[in-house]
């Protein structure tokens, strides 16, 4: 076995450290997952702006719910300055007006799912979004700041270099099929997706597990994760929960306990094994299973369904490209998966 | 560290595609301080009352950054946490009741009413959820005077112009849905089984709406003690 001085450990410590930081960021790929989620997020980003189209002046209007004066007195937004400013929402009373911005920035988010002036649309989609968000946080639930940090990241990378009406034109000017070039930004837009995701699944498990906020006075302490009962809180909110026939499982409870200890299990695995090869593909399959469910009874279904769209960023691309029927690329499958 | 030693001595820059090492180098600090702030935006699920996240977020630059691109969040939603934010809350205006009105006794169905969320609207898209996250920051900010007042006015004076109500005083609750218990559902008499049926609804917030100059002022009833219970000593009172 070689013998290593203190020096040569510490140069090839750095050393190793460097180069994997550099592989892991930096590597070109290719960018079909990128241009998939592209497409799914502009569908959700549609879906969420088109979602404040009959309530607009209602929300937004002269007298309506939402005067701007108010995004100045709660939380988070009290703090060095407002957001709200920087939302073009703010300026806009007149319905009219408010009409006239909605439809222009539907129109730049269907662009943008499209791929159409990809890299210009992807920001000023970002902008659109952005923007209904920081006009109104008392509205903003799990949702929204997920969708504005998928278009955050897909901002970074060449998010319409397929699948897209950009690339569509590219071939019709060239003639013929476009190579399929690799990019380093798609590695870092996809990267990013995936550790901002792990973060996300490991505090979601991680609030679960901390049980109750407060436990004040004589109260009873009482823990519906560790007790397996928090499935059937969810499922017994009438007002959020999809489907009615759900409440059938009160004469289940090994089922709910089972599907909620689950749920924390999964949430609690996913951001460690998920960047295992062999476990992955159990990891995403078991994740997309409980976050399904979720989108069934927790009233929050965009959130979880925003989840899954994000956990595509570890599929491999050339597995994506095998989904649209592409040829396999150069790279084979241990090259091209994401860790 | 014995393994492959040959890997550690690549060189990123020989190889095609990388960025250079001048590129490299401002990418890995932007990353460094993108991880910071998100770092800095989730440290208040661990302590908040230790001063870390303050700290943190007070660090140059990171509390700007996480709310311009709509990342300031903990992201810890645990979904049911045995706390009143598991319930549904849901507002309504009572249009002219009578002065002697009790929102816990009296049958409000005689009355006009005009509910937040609008008739139709289904769990499945996004503004059934919005108006229900509306509701739960109204039960979030009660007790604190200034800003339940100015909430309550905004939304009460939407309801209100969206009703095409311009005058009288009517009376603006806020309810909580409770949810039922799994065990003791079975040994429930069955009409409790509704969700809907009235003894799952808490009044928390009850105020009388009078119409000053050009806004409705509320006015609560009843006193908040009597008719609410603070959102600290909501619980499981099952």
């Amino acid at each position: 076995m070689e013998t290593l001085s203190v020096n040569d450990y510490l140069r090839r410590l750095t050393e190793g450290f460097g180069n994997g930081w550099n592989r892991f960021w930096y590597s070109p790929s290719d960018p079909q997952p990128l241009c998939l989620i592209r497409i799914i997020t502009g569908l959700f980003a549609l879906f969420f702006v088109f979602s404040y189209t009959g309530d607009l002046a209602y929300f937004f209007g002269p007298g309506g719910l939402l005067p701007f004066e108010l995004t100045e007195q709660y939380p988070p937004y009290n703090a060095v300055y407002n957001p709200a400013t920087l939302s073009y929402l703010s300026y806009l009373e007149s319905p009219l007006h408010l009409q006239v911005a909605h439809w222009v920035g539907i129109s730049i988010l269907c662009l943008f799912t499209i791929g159409c002036f990809s890299r210009v649309t992807a920001v000023l989609g970002l902008i659109v979004t952005l923007s209904y968000i920081q006009r109104a946080p008392l509205l903003t639930s799990e949702f929204e700041p997920l969708l504005a940090a998928l278009q955050f990241y897909l901002c970074l990378g060449p998010c319409g270099a397929r699948l897209s009406v950009d690339r569509y034109l590219a071939e019709r000017k060239t003639e013929n099929n476009l190579d399929d070039k690799k990019y380093f930004s798609a590695n870092l837009a996809t990267r990013l997706i995936q550790v901002h995701l792990c973060i996300i699944v490991a505090m979601m498990a991680i609030a679960k597990l901390s049980g109750p906020g407060e436990i004040v006075g004589a109260q009873e302490w009482y823990d519906p994760w560790g007790t397996g009962e928090a499935v059937w809180w969810m499922i017994s909110r009438p007002q959020s929960r999809l489907f009615e026939g759900l409440t059938l499982l009160r004469e289940h409870p090994y089922l709910i306990a089972g599907w909620t200890h689950l749920i924390v299990l999964v949430e609690l695995l996913f951001p460690i094994l998920v960047w295992n090869r062999l476990a992955r593909p159990l990891v995403l399959a078991l994740g997309t299973f409980i976050w399904f469910s979720l989108m069934l009874i927790s009233g929050i279904a965009p959130f979880y369904a925003l989840i899954i769209v994000a956990s595509l960023s570890f599929v491999a691309p050339n597995r994506v490209a095998s989904w649209f029927g592409a040829a396999s690329h150069s790279m084979p499958e241990s090259q091209a998966s994401p860790a | 560290m014995q393994t492959k030693p040959e890997t550690t001595s690549e060189n990123s820059d020989s190889q095609p595609g990388f960025p250079s090492s001048g590129v490299r180098t401002l990418l890995t600090f932007l990353l460094f301080f993108h991880f910071f702030a998100i770092l800095a935006g989730i440290s208040g699920n661990f302590g908040a009352r230790s001063g870390l996240r303050r700290q943190l977020r007070a660090s140059p630059g990171v509390q700007p950054y996480l709310h311009t691109l709509g990342l300031d969040t903990g992201y810890d939603h645990g979904l049911i946490s045995n706390t009143a934010d598991d319930w549904d809350h849901l507002c309504q205006i009572v249009v002219n009741p009578p002065a002697s009105f009790d929102p816990l006794n009296d049958d409000a169905e005689n009355f006009q009413k005009v509910n937040l969320i609008p008739e139709g609207s289904t769990p499945w898209g996004m503004q059934k959820r919005r108006y229900l996250t509306l509701a739960g920051w109204l039960a979030a900010v009660q007790g604190e005077n200034n800003e339940e007042a100015a909430l309550v006015s905004a939304i009460a004076g939407g309801m209100l112009r969206k009703a095409q109500v311009e005058s009288g005083a009517h009376r603006f609750l806020l309810m909580a849905q409770r949810t039922q218990d799994m065990m003791s559902l079975e040994e429930m008499d069955p009409a409790l089984r509704d969700p809907n049926h009235p003894d799952w609804f808490d009044t928390l917030y009850n105020a009388d709406l009078i119409l000053d100059e050009d806004r409705w002022s509320p006015s609560t009833r009843g006193g908040r003690g009597e008719m609410t219970q603070s959102r600290a000593t909501r619980g499981r009172d099952r």
